[in-house]
């Protein structure tokens, strides 16, 4: 995470005039993070974008309230997080129908044309963890936070955490295998 | 063995995003939260103009009858005999031969 960034909000903050400057940097610099974060966990770019707007009017609602003795991004995933699974329960009481039906990620075209093989490959493979696994990957592996900082946006003990990374991990290379050999 | 760390792509994700839709959300959201800071502030003056309403609803009626009953007190410490008995005559009369 850019801590300078991070330090420049927390110095806006500290003033009161500038919280309208502060949420504006925190918009621009936490929203593809956290725009991808929640992707991985809602698939559809419709409840990810719900998701997404909600997450950064409830961060500028509680702004003001923020502690600032925890960081803004670990703050900020655990409200995403929230958000995207609220998204998908409601969701999920729609919908009956598994992941691979509803988006077609195989073939489907929520793909970039540019982006490589591999990398769908892994996406694929994110999408078809069970939702715990899938949080705990995402946070992990692509936006590298600690299993500390993890703990406190899942509300889950470390140890715990590990182990749904190692089957994550796990899984993944075992997907991703299948098609490449 | 598939090493995860080789194939780590941290800047972009493969997920197909429409195009400038990071700018437009942007905009929107800045644009929602100014307008949710003036929704609040409006708010605020309407909550406060009510209970200011409300003070001065009940206290201005307070004060004049505090002001009517010291005027009555002075008055009559201070009349005759004579001014006391109309005073009492006019209490006392018959409304309908008024």
């Amino acid at each position: 995470m850019n801590t300078n960034k991070e330090k420049e909000i927390l110095q806006k903050l500290r003033t009161n005039s500038s919280h309208d400057e502060a949420f504006t940097l925190l918009v621009t610099h936490y929203k593809e993070s956290l725009y991808f974060h929640i992707r991985r966990i809602c698939i559809s770019h419709q409840d990810s974008e719900d998701a997404l707007q909600e997450t950064l009017l409830r961060a500028y609602r509680h702004l003001g309230k923020f502690k600032q003795d925890s960081n803004i991004y670990t703050w900020l995933y655990r409200i995403a997080t929230n958000e995207a699974l609220r998204i998908i329960e409601k969701r999920n009481r729609r919908k009956t129908e598994d992941i691979d039906k509803m988006y077609n990620l195989e073939q489907g075209n929520i793909w970039r044309e540019d982006a490589d093989k591999i990398n769908i490959l892994m996406e694929q493979a994110v999408a078809k963890l069970p939702t715990k696994q899938k949080i705990v990957f995402s946070l992990r592996y692509y936006n590298e936070l600690s299993y500390k900082e993890i703990e406190k946006i899942t509300d889950t003990s470390q140890s715990a955490l590990k182990v749904s990374y190692h089957l994550a991990e796990k899984k993944i290379k075992e997907y991703i295998s299948s098609f490449l050999l | 063995m598939i090493n995860l760390e080789e194939i780590k792509n941290k800047h972009t994700s493969a997920y197909k995003v429409p195009e400038g839709y990071f700018e437009a959300m942007e905009a929107r959201i800045l644009h929602k939260a100014k307008r949710e800071k003036r929704l609040r502030l409006s708010l605020k003056i309407g909550i406060v103009s009510i209970a200011a309403s409300f003070i001065i609803g009940i206290f201005t009626p307070w004060q004049q009858s505090q002001k009517i009953n010291y005027d009555l007190d002075y008055v009559l410490e201070n009349a005759s005999n004579d001014e006391l008995e109309q005073m009492m005559d006019l209490v006392y009369m018959d409304p309908l031969n008024i």
